[in-house]
C-alpha cells in the first residue's frame, strides 16, 4: 500500500523538527529515511504510524487521508528501536496481542502465531519472557508482532541500531529478503548510510527537519545534490578546490602531465588504503586505493606522486566531479 | 579478601541488627510479654470481646476501603504527574507528601473542621465510616502514588504505543499494558497503604466520635484500655492489629515479587 505525506511540520516545545516535509513511498518497495540524529526521521514514522500529532500536513495510505484517523485504525506495523516488548507476557503471547485484540478464535490464533515463530525462527523460544530472549531475538519477536495482524504498512525505528555489528549485518539481509517474500511497503529509519545503501530501495535524506534529496540510493550516492548528502553518504575530499570520493582520484607518476603532491600519511586498513597528500600548508587531498594498487604503486610518506581523476577506462566508478566546491 | 571477611561488613551487620532490636524487636518482644502476662485465656477474651471485634471490623472494612480506593486514586495521579506537562505539575508532586509531613492530629482537626457538626459545607460525616475511611485515605495516600510512579516514569511509551499500532483501544492499552507493568509496586503500595491504615489514630479520633461497638477504630480501643489501666488487654488488641498488618505485608511483597520476578 502507498504511502503519501505532503507538507508534514512538526515542532516540539517551540523547536521545528519538521519543517514542512512532503514524499511518495510507493506500493512494495523499501523506503530509508536517513539522517542524522535529530533530524526529524523518527518524529516523521511516527506521524505516519498515528503515534505523534502533526501540527499542519497530511497524510494518506493507499491514497486514503489517515490524518486524523487514530494510530489503532491504520493498520500499520510498527517495530520501535527498543523493541518496546510486553515484558509481562511471553513471546507467544506477545505475537498474539494484536490477534486477541482482532478477536482472532484461540485455534486459529495459536496456528497463526506459530507460522510467525517460524518466520521469525523463533519456534524453540515460545513460552520464555522478553528478559530471557538476546537483542537480536527480541528483534524478530517485535517484528513477528508487528507483522500478526498483516499490516499495509511497516515502519520500522532504527530496528539494528541497539545489536553489535554481526548480529546487525545477519538481521539486516534477513529483514531485507523477507520484505522482499513479504512485499510490504516499508520505511525504515536509520542514521547509518551503509544500512540504507545496502537494504533500501530508495532513500530519503532528511536534515534538520527538511528532505535533502530522494531517490535510488545509487543515484544519490554518485549525483548528491547538495554538499550535505555528499559528506553524509560517505567520505569527501578535494582536489583543485574541486570536491571528489576519494576512490574517484588516483596516483601516477610524477613523469604524467599534471599537479603533483607529497605523499603525508599512508592508513592500511585491510582491503583499502587510505593515502593523505598535500603540498606545503595547503588542503591534503585524500586518495583510496584498493590493496593491490596499493602493492603496486607502494606509496611512502614523503615521495611525491601526480593525483588525477580516475579515467573511465581505469576505473567503473564514473569520474565527473561529485560537485562543484563552495570554495 | 572475601567481602565477607571484611570487618567494615561486620560493623555494618552489627549496626543494623542493634539499631532494628533497639527500634522493633525490643518493643515487639515486651508487647509480646504484654499480650500474654495474664496467660492465653485473658490474651484471647481480651482481643475477642464484644467490643474489641468491633473496633477490628470497622477498622479493617474502613482501612481496605481506603486502601483500595488509594490504589486506583492514586494510580491516576501518579499518572497525570508523570505524563502530562501541566502548570503548577511540581507544586502538585510536593503536595502529594504532604500528609507524611503534617501532624496526623492537624489533619483530624482540619477534618473535624470541614465535615463535622460545625462543617461549612453542612456536610456531617463524623461517627460514620466514611468520615473515618475520609481521613485514612488522606494519611495513606502518598504511599500510594509514591510506589506507581517511580515504575510509571521508567516505563516507556513505546510499549504503549505498540499496543496501539496492534488496534488495542486506549482501555485495553490500559488494562493489558500498562497495568500490569505497575502491579508488582501497585500492590507494594497498597499494603504499605492498608497496613499504615490499621494502626492510625489522630486523624481518626475526632471525625470517628470513638462510639464503642459503633464508630471507635481499634487504634482508639487501644488508647481507650491504656487510660483505663488495662495494659495487658490494651497489648492483645495491639498485637492483634501487629500480626494482621504483618500478614497484608508479607502476603503484597511475596506476590509482588514472584510477578516482578516473572519478567525479569
Amino acid at each position: 500500500m502507498a504511502v503519501s505525506y505532503n507538507g508534514v511540520t512538526k515542532s516540539f516545545r517551540g523547536r521545528l523538527v519538521l519543517d514542512g516535509i512532503s514524499d511518495v513511498v510507493n506500493e512494495g518497495e523499501l523506503t530509508a529515511l536517513l539522517g542524522p540524529s535529530g533530524s526529524g526521521k523518527s518524529t516523521l514514522l511516527k506521524i505516519i504510524a498515528g503515534l505523534i500529532p502533526l501540527d499542519s500536513g497530511r497524510v494518506s495510505l493507499a491514497g486514503k487521508d489517515v490524518t486524523n484517523t487514530p494510530a489503532r485504525d491504520r493498520h500499520i506495523g510498527f517495530c520501535f528501536q527498543d523493541y518496546a516488548p510486553f515484558r509481562h507476557l511471553s513471546l507467544r503471547e506477545n505475537v498474539a496481542y494484536g490477534l486477541k485484540v482482532q478477536h482472532v478464535a484461540r485455534a486459529q490464533r495459536r496456528e497463526q502465531v506459530d507460522e510467525l515463530l517460524r518466520l521469525v525462527r523463533l519456534e524453540e523460544f515460545a513460552e520464555q519472557y522478553p528478559h530471557q530472549l538476546s537483542g537480536g531475538q527480541r528483534q524478530r519477536m517485535a517484528l513477528a508482532r508487528a507483522l500478526a495482524i498483516k499490516p499495509d504498512v511497516l515502519l520500522l525505528d532504527e530496528p539494528f541500531a541497539a545489536l553489535d555489528a554481526q548480529v546487525r549485518a545477519e538481521l539486516r539481509s534477513w529483514v531485507h529478503s523477507l520484505q522482499q517474500e513479504l512485499g510490504i511497503t516499508t520505511i525504515l529509519v536509520t542514521h547509518d548510510q551503509v544500512e540504507a545503501m545496502e537494504i533500501a530501495d530508495r532513500l530519503v535524506i532528511l536534515n534538520a527537519g527538511k528532505i535533502e534529496q530522494a531517490g535510488r540510493p545509487s543515484f544519490v550516492y554518485d549525483h548528491p545534490a547538495t554538499e550535505f548528502v555528499a559528506s553524509f553518504l560517505g567520505p569527501i575530499t578535494s582536489l583543485g578546490g574541486i570536491s571528489y570520493r576519494p576512490h574517484e582520484l588516483e596516483l601516477v607518476s610524477t613523469n604524467e602531465p599534471g599537479e603533483t603532491l607529497e605523499v603525508r600519511e599512508v592508513v592500511r586498513l585491510g582491503f583499502e588504503v587510505r593515502v593523505i597528500l598535500g603540498e606545503g600548508e595547503g588542503p591534503t587531498t585524500w586518495v583510496q586505493l584498493t590493496h593491490d594498487q596499493a602493492k603496486h604503486l607502494n606509496p611512502r610518506v614523503g615521495e611525491r606522486f601526480g593525483v588525477r581523476v580516475r579515467s573511465l577506462k581505469s576505473s567503473s566508478s564514473q569520474s565527473s566531479p561529485t560537485r562543484e566546491s563552495t570554495r | 579478601m572475601r567481602p565477607l571477611d571484611d570487618p567494615r561488613t561486620y560493623l555494618a551487620k552489627g549496626v543494623a541488627i542493634g539499631y532494628l532490636s533497639l527500634l522493633v524487636l525490643i518493643p515487639m518482644a515486651a508487647l509480646l510479654n504484654n499480650a500474654f502476662s495474664h496467660g492465653l485465656g485473658a490474651f484471647w477474651s481480651a482481643a475477642t470481646s464484644t467490643e474489641s471485634l468491633d473496633a477490628l471490623k470497622l477498622t479493617v472494612a474502613c482501612s481496605l476501603f481506603a486502601a483500595l480506593f488509594n490504589a486506583a486514586a492514586g494510580t491516576a495521579t501518579a499518572y497525570v504527574l508523570v505524563r502530562d506537562r501541566f502548570l503548577g505539575r511540581g507544586v502538585l508532586n510536593a503536595i502529594i507528601d504532604l500528609p507524611f509531613a503534617l501532624p496526623t492530629v492537624v489533619a483530624g482537626v482540619t477534618f473535624y473542621t470541614l465535615y463535622g457538626p460545625h462543617s461549612p459545607f453542612h456536610l456531617n460525616i463524623t461517627g460514620t465510616w466514611v468520615g473515618i475511611t475520609v481521613a485514612i485515605m488522606f494519611v495513606t495516600l502518598p504511599f500510594s502514588v509514591r510506589a506507581v510512579q517511580p515504575v510509571l516514569e521508567s516505563l516507556t511509551i513505546d510499549a504503549e504505543d505498540a499496543a496501539a499500532t496492534l488496534g488495542a483501544s486506549p482501555w485495553r492499552v490500559f488494562r493489558t499494558v500498562t497495568l500490569p507493568a505497575i502491579l508488582p509496586s501497585l500492590l507494594t503500595g497498597t499494603g504499605l497503604a492498608f497496613a499504615r491504615a490499621l494502626g492510625e489514630y489522630g486523624s481518626v479520633v475526632f471525625i470517628s466520635n470513638n462510639l464503642p461497638y459503633h464508630s471507635e477504630v481499634s487504634s482508639s480501643y487501644v488508647y481507650s484500655l491504656v487510660s483505663q489501666g488495662n495494659d495487658s488487654g490494651a497489648a492483645a488488641v495491639a498485637l492483634f492489629l501487629l500480626v494482621g498488618a504483618l500478614a497484608v505485608l508479607i502476603t503484597t511483597n511475596v506476590v509482588a515479587r514472584r510477578l516482578a520476578l516473572r519478567r525479569g
